[in-house]
């Protein structure tokens, strides 16, 4: 930004008045109440809408005379030509220059929407120009005397950290809305006193299932119930011959395994007795023989007696055939007769042995033979009793079926065990009992079931606001780390440029600065020992403060001039020269507008563009 | 704050959250997502200003993953 002219209207003590401004240094040069301050206020007010005397109703910069007074500057920007209005009463209007004819771009009193334009357009802002553009008649005795908080702020505002923090700021109002959030679903989560244990849907399962029973008892009931009651009664009678059958089918087995194992031993005994089949004719033959022998032994003993009597008689003749006895020969008869008479009972002996052999088994065998009688028996009514449960078996199914057709189950799997005795209205009331059961579980169980879900959604909502307090604490602690980064990037910097702007100067020896410690106030360190600011000289806190102000508008950028008031007021000759030196080095790259009324001023920016100044202006 | 100064700023920012999440165990649950969303919502306020942007808007942006 280039500065061309100054233009007034009712304005401080200007009733309408312009100033021509060039490049360089420009020298508004006066005596006091000439209006000197007067011009340099009318900058900072144009630019800013504020007087550069804080504190300061920016109507009092108004002519006494007038109702509003108006200041004006032309400058160039970004190659072109502005003018710059702005009255005491707040309306600003900015024109850019147009085929040598002034176009109006901007006409607004609102405040904000001037100073969001300005911005936008050239970069102006207030605390940024007042601190890197203008120095005003005792503005650093009132920086240095200025709160550590209020040059923070400062900062703050030049580094753009105001806006951080007050980012900051919504972040920690949003934590608060979170911590809100958290505790409404901490309650939520107590509130719901979830029980895990699911006890009820066992119970539900059950009651159902006998409702059902009940309920299709119930309908069989109110249809034919005598036909059903008939119907079980009689599935009952065929159950019982069922289990009597069942039980005489059993006993027709005792002592087998199975009716195979009863068929096996039926063919074992059967085929035992056919191997003694000729059992009878052999003992047949053996009596017959016994008897024979018996008979011959009988016939040998009475011959045998018949001879001895006849022997021991002493008969000559034999009194039946009258013939001569001869006793050695009928001793001889007697002896041989004898001895068969003995081979015989030997036969008659071994033919008894054989005989009771064969009695023995013939006896075993007609044992064999009622035995397999018997078990013929147990088959034969083994085969009956299954026949006849077969047939009762089928029968029963088929009862069962129409039965459980009418819903009326086996008389085991009925709990109830008395569904068919149960006249209608007993079964209506239990039904309507069991309906009220199971009504209150399946409540009990579907609030249940809402607390497990509205618990499952309230402990996934916790772990999501968990997270985004978790997220929230991150963003303020970024911002804090963005504040420290953002000023160690842009003061370091502006330290250097003042290290430099010192070194220049050769204003004190070797010198570290520092302008993170103390917000901004350089911290000095002169040849190794700190140095309080306040111990400086007047002169040396004009200079450092100026080289500071250098600095600090190299870092943040200046409009492209600078604008002194008075800066040699109470200096000596020796730094009044070296102030000299100072604007001229400064003009080597900024244009520079000096008010001063000291001749050695004068005489040292000589060349300079002079604005002479008198009271009557 | 000029949009150069306003970009520089948004890239430390995100560059230091970035740092203080590989930094700070407590953070480790925090994934790229929630990143985004903590940057996105910097950059709506800083962009907007804080008058302009409420918490509840903050709150969604983060809390939600909503666009800003």
């Amino acid at each position: 930004m280039l500065l061309e002219r100054i233009r007034l209207r009712t304005f401080g003590c200007f009733q309408q008045q312009d100033f021509d401004i060039h490049e360089g240094i420009n020298l508004i040069f006066g005596p006091n109440f000439s209006g000197k301050s007067t011009l340099v206020n009318a900058i900072f007010f144009t630019l800013t809408g504020k007087p550069i005397v804080p504190r300061v109703d920016a109507a009092a910069m108004k002519n006494p005379k007038a109702y509003s007074g108006t200041a004006g500057l032309q400058f160039i920007a970004n190659g072109e030509r502005y003018l710059l209005y702005r009255g005491t009463g707040k309306r600003v209007q900015l024109r850019s220059e147009k085929e040598s004819a002034w176009d109006v771009l901007f006409d607004d009193t609102r405040i904000r929407a001037t100073e969001s334009m300005l911005q936008e357009r050239f970069g102006i802002m207030h605390e940024q120009l007042a601190l890197t553009t203008f120095l005003r008649e005792g503005e650093i005795f009132e920086f240095l005397a200025r709160q550590s908080a209020t040059r923070r702020d400062i900062l703050h505002t030049l580094l753009g950290i105001d806006r951080l923090i007050e980012v900051r700021q919504r972040f920690i109002d949003t934590r608060r809305i979170a911590k809100r959030e958290q505790g409404r679903i901490r309650a939520h989560q107590n509130s719901l006193r979830y029980n895990p244990q699911n006890v009820n849907e066992t119970e539900i399962a059950q009651i159902e299932a006998k409702l059902k029973d009940l309920e299709n008892a119930y309908g069989a009931e109110t249809d034919d119930s005598a036909l059903i009651a008939e119907w079980v009664q009689h599935r009952d009678r065929l159950q019982k011959q069922v289990d009597t059958l069942t039980h005489q089918q059993n006993e027709a087995l005792s002592g087998f395994n199975d009716s195979a194992h009863l068929r096996q031993m039926i063919q074992t005994i059967q085929k035992a007795i056919q191997e003694n089949t000729g059992l009878e004719t052999k003992r047949e033959e053996l009596i017959q023989q016994t008897g024979r022998l018996e008979s011959e032994i009988e016939a040998l003993t009475t011959v045998c007696n018949t001879l001895r009597t006849l022997l021991e008689s002493g008969e000559q003749h034999c009194p039946t055939c009258y013939q001569e006895v001869e006793r050695e020969i009928i001793q001889r008869i007697v002896d041989e007769k004898e001895k068969e008479k003995s081979q015989r009972r030997t036969e008659l002996e071994t033919h008894n042995q054989s005989l009771e052999t064969e009695t023995k088994n013939l006896e075993s065998r007609r044992e064999l033979e009622q035995r397999l009688q018997t078990l013929q028996a147990r088959l034969t009514q083994y085969k009956q009793r299954t026949q006849d449960i077969d047939k009762i078996q089928t029968e029963l199914n088929a009862l069962s079926s129409r039965l459980s057709g009418r819903g009326i189950q086996q008389r085991e799997h009925n709990p109830s065990g008395t569904l068919t005795t149960l006249d209608k209205q007993e079964l209506k009331t239990e039904i309507d009992s069991q309906r009220k059961r199971l009504d209150k579980l399946k409540q009990e169980e579907a609030v249940r079931l809402d607390r497990l879900g509205a618990l499952q959604r309230a402990n996934s909502d916790a772990a999501k606001v968990e997270k985004t307090l978790l997220s929230l604490e991150l963003a303020c602690s970024g911002i804090d780390k963005t504040i420290e980064t953002l000023q160690q990037q842009i003061l370091k910097p502006a330290e250097d440029e003042l290290h430099h702007w010192i070194d220049k100067m050769q204003l004190f020896g070797e010198t570290r600065v520092d302008l993170q410690r103390e917000h901004l106030l350089p911290s000095l360190s002169i040849d190794g020992a700190d140095r309080s600011l306040m111990l400086l000289s007047g002169s040396e806190k004009m200079f450092l403060y100026l080289c500071f102000k250098v600095a600090l508008a190299r870092v943040l950028g200046n409009p492209g001039f600078f604008v002194l008031d008075d800066p040699t007021l109470h200096l000596d000759g020796e730094r009044k020269t070296l102030m000299v030196d100072f604007i001229r080095q400064l003009a080597e790259e900024y244009q520079v507008v000096v008010t001063s009324y000291d001749e050695d001023v004068r005489t040292g920016l000589e060349g300079a563009h002079l604005i002479e100044m008198t009271r009557e202006a | 704050m000029d949009i150069s100064l306003e970009n520089e700023t948004l890239n430390i920012y995100k560059r230091e959250i970035e740092t203080l999440i590989q930094r700070d165990e407590k953070y480790k649950t925090l994934g790229p997502t929630e990143l985004e969303a903590i940057a996105r919502a910097f950059e709506f306020t800083l962009k907007n200003g804080h008058e302009k942007v409420r918490a509840q808007m903050l709150y969604d942006l983060i809390h939600e993953k909503k666009d800003g």
